[in-house]
């Protein structure tokens, strides 16, 4: 008889037995490119194994998609637990640049690129599972601000798999390797994908030149240092968060167009940075501290009191963010506007005591607020990074 | 997911480090019953079919075990089989003792080939 297979496959992820002395083991498939065609850009890798997930305290990648899930009706927690194993087996292989298991097209597995991917946690998610009660503090559904113009296919999900890589090809096949094994358990609510620059175009960092030509990212704590841990890295609470962070994203549209009816002098006004080097309009280089109580000899102040640095300044210790912004660009309308803005993001150990007070200063006052529109918006929870053996997210799921 | 009673694939890489050949010829598992299949271009497309003779693994060789290609066939599976499940069968060589392998079951865009088997699936 004649019928049709199912659709489910069975992977080898490993067997071995041993009799005297002859091993014999089965292992995921390498398909192994020649190494000497192999470019930097293919060779570099993150590690994908450690006490926080990669893609955070990582140098900026060339290419990025951000893919939310809504979870179907009928996953539960031990279904759960299954998507993780999928998406943590296949996570570790392809930051090697491996294809995934059973890799329908395992030839577009042409080196690592410095690929992670990211997962996270959405308030529906606690609430669809009925785990309310390992809601980290200060994880909320962002309120709505009076500069929104927030859109459904841009905003909200269960869960997100951010991931990002120095090569365009590497990160789709990755992308749909992930969304392919999350389909039994999930529905894709949106994505959105954006970029920076591509490998060697600016030094290592999370400082990029976004699409108004301002340098993007340069009050961020230093990655490795005690000030990035103390901001970032969760130390309390749920098991699951602890060496895990907070998320959120804002799609940011920018208003192009008008925006270069400035000259550069007003461009700089409204930030209080100088756009040749990011250095703030008080000192010369992108590092030097804005002096925000510099006036001129007539007495205006150099920082502007609307200046978007001045607004979003930190007003007491702790009250600050690291961002790890991209730039998308979708295309452009018959007028010849783009359409294009930022992926901006924003870690913290707590929401409420970091993001939100700059973003309600913000709110009331900041000139940039007339070129830049918030039109989506999500928050995560990101949990801890899987150590050797572990599941992502295992101590949420136990 | 493939039901109960259904089948599925699995797939894999198979190493032979010892210095004579094996053949890879059946197994067992108490998911379903195992059989050993290639895909082969038939008269009404891609059909695949139990192999006569096993798979042969030269001595310090490898076969890979892909969708379209060579692969163990589970059928008549005792239970449903979904997303992140493990399915364990024991592997049967001539030339070596038999290895257990335990796989992970994924969704997959693959298996669109028509299934052909002697054996009456109803």
């Amino acid at each position: 008889m004649i019928s049709r297979r199912g659709f489910l496959s069975a992977s080898a992820l490993a067997g071995v037995s041993t009799a005297a002395g002859a091993s014999l083991g089965a292992v995921g498939a390498t398909y192994a490119s020649n190494t000497a065609s192999q470019t930097a850009t293919a060779d570099r890798s993150e590690l994908f194994r450690g006490p926080h997930q990669a893609g955070i305290e990582t140098d900026l990648q060339a290419v990025t998609n951000f893919i939310a899930f809504d979870l179907k009706a009928s996953t539960s927690k031990s279904d759960l637990r299954r998507w993780m194993s999928l998406i943590t087996d296949d996570i570790e292989r392809l930051t090697k640049g491996e294809p995934v298991l059973a890799d329908p097209s395992p030839e577009l597995a042409v080196g690592a690129a410095r690929l992670t991917a990211t997962i996270g946690f959405g308030m529906g998610f606690f609430k669809k599972l009925g785990l309310l009660s390992q809601v980290p503090e200060g994880f909320i559904d962002l309120p709505s601000f009076k500069m929104d113009k927030l859109e459904d296919r841009f905003s909200g999900g269960d869960v997100l798999i951010h991931v990002g890589a120095d090569d365009p090809i590497v990160l789709a096949n990755a992308s749909r390797a992930l969304i392919r094994d999350s389909l039994p358990f999930a529905t894709v609510r949106w994505m959105q994908n954006g970029f920076a620059h591509s490998p060697g175009m600016v030094p290592s960092g999370v400082s990029h030149r976004n699409l108004m030509g301002q340098v993007d990212g340069t009050e961020n704590p230093k990655f490795g240092s005690q000030k990035f841990k103390d901001l970032v890295w969760i130390d309390s609470g749920p098991d699951w968060i602890q060496g895990g962070t907070l998320l959120v994203l804002r799609r940011i549209a920018m208003q192009l167009d008008t925006w270069d009816q400035l000259g550069t002098p007003e461009k700089e006004e409204v930030i209080g940075r100088k756009l040749s080097n990011g250095a703030p309009l008080t000192g010369v280089n992108e590092n030097d501290v804005p002096d925000l109580n510099a006036r001129y000899p007539n007495g205006l102040k150099v920082i502007p009191d609307f200046a978007h640095i001045r607004r979003a300044a930190p007003t007491k210790s702790g009250e600050q963010i690291f961002r790890r912004p991209f730039s998308y660009h979708e295309g452009v309308g018959s007028d010849g506007a783009p359409d294009v803005g930022l992926l901006w993001t924003a870690y913290q150990k707590n929401i409420e005591t970091q993001y939100l007070p700059i973003q309600r200063r913000l709110e009331q006052l900041d000139l940039l607020n007339e070129w830049t529109v918030p039109i989506g918006s999500a928050t995560f929870a990101i949990p801890r990074g899987a150590m050797q053996g572990e599941l992502l997210a295992q101590a949420l799921l136990l | 997911m493939s039901v109960a009673g259904g089948m599925t694939g699995m797939f894999m890489e198979i190493t032979n480090p010892t210095s004579s050949e094996i053949t890879l010829v059946g197994g067992s598992s108490t998911s379903g019953m195992v059989e050993i299949h290639e895909t082969v271009m038939g008269d009404t497309g891609m059909q695949m079919q139990e192999i006569n003779g096993g798979i042969e693994i030269p001595a310090g060789g490898t076969v890979i075990l892909q969708p379209g290609g060579f692969h163990v066939m589970i059928m008549g599976l005792s239970e449903d089989v979904v997303a992140g499940d493990e399915l364990t069968v024991d592997l049967e060589f001539d030339g070596h003792p038999n290895v257990s392998v335990t796989a992970i079951a994924k969704p997959s865009e693959a298996g669109d080939e028509e299934y052909h088997s002697d054996m009456d699936m109803e």
